[in-house]
């Protein structure tokens, strides 16, 4: 396997998260009652007519500008001609000839060995179909299909990049940084399992050192991160495989089993399907002026790589910690905010890499961001330093119960009773008593053998069950016994 | 004088003069539809005069490719037999907010694609002048009501004539604005870029008034132009000395003797009474510009009507075994032949790359060729005069659409007026104007309607028999 080389490009299909579909005012809510979200224009009833929604054209703009595209001052949109059931027109408003946004790239961190370009060769904006569902494998053998078209007409951005990915490691690299720019500039919320980020590839594999492409084979049915990496892992081992034999790859389209953890055979690529594309006529070609390009530019939030330097050079943190936090947006706003309110960027930042991130499920596939608000860890951390509980209290009980039921730490301290004792007045007593009951101890120690001052103040803290300030008592003691 | 029959106008000022109320006037549309069974309306949906306004009380027909809320609405085709659109038109409401009353829907080819109204699928729509005739396609039936006196105007779509070979035929007059003028939201439609909403009606004031009720912009069409038409005609002004382009070789070559001569005629009078200038120029493009219409049309209709699957409206085949039975059955059973053949020739050409590239493409290239060759002509003329079609009904070998196709090639504004009768039956003279000219189109044909006076004209006795 490794006398090859795979070549890898990947189609990666987001919804935007415009407030209305493409072409008429539907919502975009996901989730909702089956075909309750459409109308006449979505239906592709007779005479309906498009209607571009200008969002949708700013935010493909925008994902071309965070990818470094150039961006098309005249394009329009094409007809894909097909038939199926979920595609009301029977075809689909898309860009063929004139994509809004090519030539990009997207630089991807490759651990040690620094980071990687990746070439973008277009994102175009086209409409998303309907959804079917079969009663049975697929819609020939279906004894009935059912459709909901409140997906149809959902504005979609399809995002082609070049063949530059070399493992399928890669692949979930540069999936995961792609997401993460998309999040980040606030056009999808690109969530997988709800489909709204979906990705196909295309893979080949060459001897080393070749320049030539191998022949490829294109993968569908990639339904997360896990997903892409296992396939592409798969298909380097099996394409590698036929090729010692001596055989040929053959071009073909491959189903990803999730189950069985294999890729299985579809459609050839000899039958491609051609779409009979040509310019839709019910809308006007778009040009965008150089300044309004500009402006979305301007409006863009600061990306992923450059919030990265700034968390190093403005913060002090090292430079792991830094790409940990903005390899999320909404990580990374977390930590921000609980700077703000508690300014020991380094301490945050261990809290949040280590304690919170234990907490939030699924970190590496679709953190949905922190479930807390910010202020309850600065309050977290600010009854710390004041010494009301102590570093493993608030660890170990505290910070799991705020995850479980959102209270505010103080009142979980408060509920639990973790308040250390800081009066001196409460701890003299007991530190008496227990200087009394240890006289040996007390010896040992005025004769200088400091360590056991360990167990005399473990003693205090017994009895009282924890909640000694345990410097304060130590301190106490030491002044002690030195009268 | 009968109200049905009488023009937009007359009907609008006799309200106003108190001789009768727009339900008297709805109910003689619908006695005279009773009367003369002409086959021009596939259903009537008279729902009254809806309130005041510009067209208050005129009653209206639209072509059946308009979609009425509530009410069946086929563009003449079995597949889309029983469908009834839960929307409207966006001139449906224009009309309807003028205080017009939607009358019925009118017969025309099947989506209109074909402009022999022999062809319509649904019934045989007959010409007022000559039973037995056509009244011409694809908007036959509008023309043939509005000529038969069951509505004083009508509002169909116009690909490359539908509008104006009927008015040529049944002697109204027929117009199409310029390609945005009027919405085409709510009208079913084959062959969208070169759709334009045309009008019917007997007389070019009629037109006018119809036309600032329709016009504007219209946030559900893409491709509307912006800002509102005045009414024309309010105030006709000084009739202008308008520079006429004409092709007289061409136009021999393409039409009828009778329809050469009728045509000739009439611009030399033209000159003559009105003093308008005749410019010869050269129009040696229509071979070129009917080619390349009909190749956009057919490779459009492939698409536009590729939604017709039974899926999710209209006529859905029977006891389909799957998804391609479906599908195919369907279109097989719910087409009718010209139509199939019409989406076999659009999806030949657009069926490769190689077909793309020797049909397609170079049709659009020759509408760009065709464009630009009527953009130069303006810099020699004002309008252009033409026959409307090359002969009166009948059978024929030159395409129909010959000298009103290019127009929607360009977008253009054009009109047809009757001109004069051929062998008993009406022909039409068409002028074009520069997009976006509607004022001067209109102005010009109201002069000309003045001097031919086709109501009472001695060489033409124009009146239907």
């Amino acid at each position: 396997m490794h006398d090859f080389e795979a070549v890898i490009g990947l189609e990666i299909h987001v919804e935007l998260s415009t407030a209305s579909k493409i072409f008429c005012s539907c919502p975009t809510t996901f989730g909702a009652e089956v075909n309750t979200q459409c109308c006449p224009v979505c239906l592709g009833l007779p005479g309906s007519l498009p209607a571009m929604n200008r969002k949708a054209v700013e935010y493909t703009v925008k994902t071309g500008l965070a990818l470094n595209c150039r961006i098309a001052q005249h394009t329009w949109f094409d007809r894909k001609n097909y038939f199926y059931p979920d595609l009301p027109k029977a075809y689909q408003v898309s860009q063929q000839d004139a994509p809004l946004c090519t030539g990009g790239c997207l630089e991807i961190p490759m651990g040690e060995k620094g980071t990687k370009k990746v070439g973008i060769n277009r994102v175009h904006l086209e409409e998303e179909v309907g959804k079917s569902l079969h009663a049975g494998e697929t819609i020939i053998d279906a004894v009935y299909s059912l459709l909901d078209y409140n997906r149809a007409g959902i504005p979609l951005i399809e995002i082609v990049t070049e063949p530059d990915i070399r493992s399928a490691e890669e692949a979930q690299v540069f999936l995961e940084s792609l997401r993460n720019i998309v999040r980040y500039i606030e056009v999808s919320d690109c969530k997988m399992q709800e489909g709204s980020l979906r990705c196909d590839a295309n893979i080949s594999l060459r001897p080393k050192g070749s320049t030539v492409f191998g022949t490829k084979t294109e993968i569908k049915n990639l339904n997360s991160f896990r997903a892409v990496r296992r396939a592409l892992e798969y298909e380097i081992k099996r394409q590698a495989g036929v090729l010692k034999d001596g055989l040929a790859v053959e071009a073909e389209t491959r189903h990803w089993d999730e189950q069985k953890g294999i890729t299985i055979a579809m459609r050839s690529k000899e039958h491609a399907s051609y779409y009979r594309c040509f310019a839709d006529p019910n809308l006007v070609p778009l040009d965008l002026a150089a300044e309004w390009i500009g402006q979305m530019e301007a409006e863009l939030p600061e990306l992923p790589g450059a919030r990265r330097q700034r968390f190093i050079d403005g913060y002090g943190l090292p430079e792991y910690d830094a790409q940990v936090l903005t390899s999320s947006k909404e990580m990374a706003d977390f930590f921000e905010e609980v700077v703000k309110g508690y300014n020991d960027p380094k301490t945050v930042s261990n809290w949040i890499m280590t304690d919170i991130l234990r907490h939030v499920k699924d970190q590496d596939e679709e953190t949905e961001g922190i479930p807390l608000a910010p202020a309850s860890l600065v309050e977290l951390l600010q009854l710390i330093e004041q010494g009301t509980i102590n570093r493993n209290q608030a660890k170990e009980i505290v910070l799991p119960e705020m995850f479980e039921d959102g209270k505010s730490p103080r009142q979980i301290v408060k509920e639990k009773g973790l308040e250390q004792i800081s009066d001196t007045s409460q701890l003299e007593g007991v530190i008496a008593s227990v200087l009394e009951a240890n006289p040996d101890v007390v010896q040992d120690y005025l004769g200088g053998r400091e360590k056991v001052m360990g167990f005399l103040v473990g003693q205090v803290l017994k009895e009282t069950k924890g909640k000694a300030n345990p410097r304060l008592v130590n301190e106490m003691i030491r002044e002690k016994l030195k009268q | 004088m009968t109200i049905a029959g009488m023009s937009v106008v007359e009907i609008l000022e006799g309200q106003q003069r108190g001789e009768f109320t727009p339900e008297e006037v709805l109910r003689a549309h619908l006695d005279r539809i009773e009367a003369e069974d002409v086959g021009a309306f596939l259903r009537l949906c008279p729902k009254g005069s809806p309130g005041k306004g510009l067209l208050q009380g005129v009653p209206v027909a639209l072509g059946d490719e308009v979609c009425t809320e509530g009410v069946e609405t086929t563009a003449g085709s079995r597949i889309l037999s029983g469908f009834v659109p839960p929307y409207q038109a966006t001139l449906v409401g224009k009309l309807e907010g003028a205080g017009a009353a939607v009358v019925g829907k009118t017969n025309l080819t099947e989506f209109g694609l074909s402009f022999a109204m022999e062809d319509a699928l649904f019934q045989r729509t007959q010409n007022p002048w000559r039973s037995g005739t056509t009244p011409g396609g694809a908007a036959g039936g509008a023309a043939a009501a509005v000529a038969a006196g069951q509505a004083p105007a009508a509002v169909a779509s116009d690909t490359g004539g539908d509008v104006r070979i009927p008015a040529s035929f049944c002697g109204v007059v027929g117009f199409t604005p310029t390609y945005g003028r009027i919405s085409r939201y709510g009208v079913i439609q084959h062959a969208p870029s070169l759709t334009q909403v045309g009008l019917l009606a007997q007389k070019v004031r009629d037109i006018a008034l119809l036309l600032k009720v329709l016009a504007g912009e219209d946030p559900q069409d893409a491709t509307t132009l912006p800002g509102e038409l005045p009414d024309f005609l309010e105030k006709p002004g000084e009739p202008g000395s308008w520079r006429i382009g004409i092709a007289p070789e061409a136009y021999r070559s393409c039409a009828g003797g009778d329809v050469y001569q009728a045509t000739e005629e009439l611009w030399q009078r033209a000159a003559e009474e009105l003093g308008w200038q005749l410019v010869e120029v050269d129009m040696s493009w229509l071979d070129l510009a009917q080619v390349a219409r009909r190749l956009i049309a057919a490779a459009e209709s492939s698409s536009s009507l590729g939604r017709y699957d039974g899926v999710r409206y209209g006529y859905r085949a029977k006891d389909a075994q799957d998804m391609r039975e479906l599908f195919s059955r369907t279109r097989a059973e719910g087409f009718g032949e010209g139509v199939k053949g019409e989406m076999l020739l659009g999806t030949y050409i657009l069926g490769d790359q190689a077909h793309y590239e020797a049909y397609y493409l170079q049709a659009l290239r020759a509408r760009n060729l065709v464009y630009k060759s009527i953009k130069d002509l303006w810099q020699q003329v004002d309008l252009i005069l033409t026959p409307t079609t090359p002969r009166p009904a009948g059978e024929g070998e030159t395409p129909l659409e010959i000298f009103t196709g290019p127009s929607n090639l360009g977008g253009l504004p054009a009109i047809s007026l009757p001109c004069r009768l051929v062998g008993g039956l009406p022909v039409g003279v068409q002028l074009i104007a520069p997009a976006g000219e509607e004022g001067r189109l209109l102005r010009a044909a109201h002069v000309l309607e003045k001097m031919i006076d086709f109501a009472s004209s001695r060489n033409g006795g124009g009146q239907r028999a």
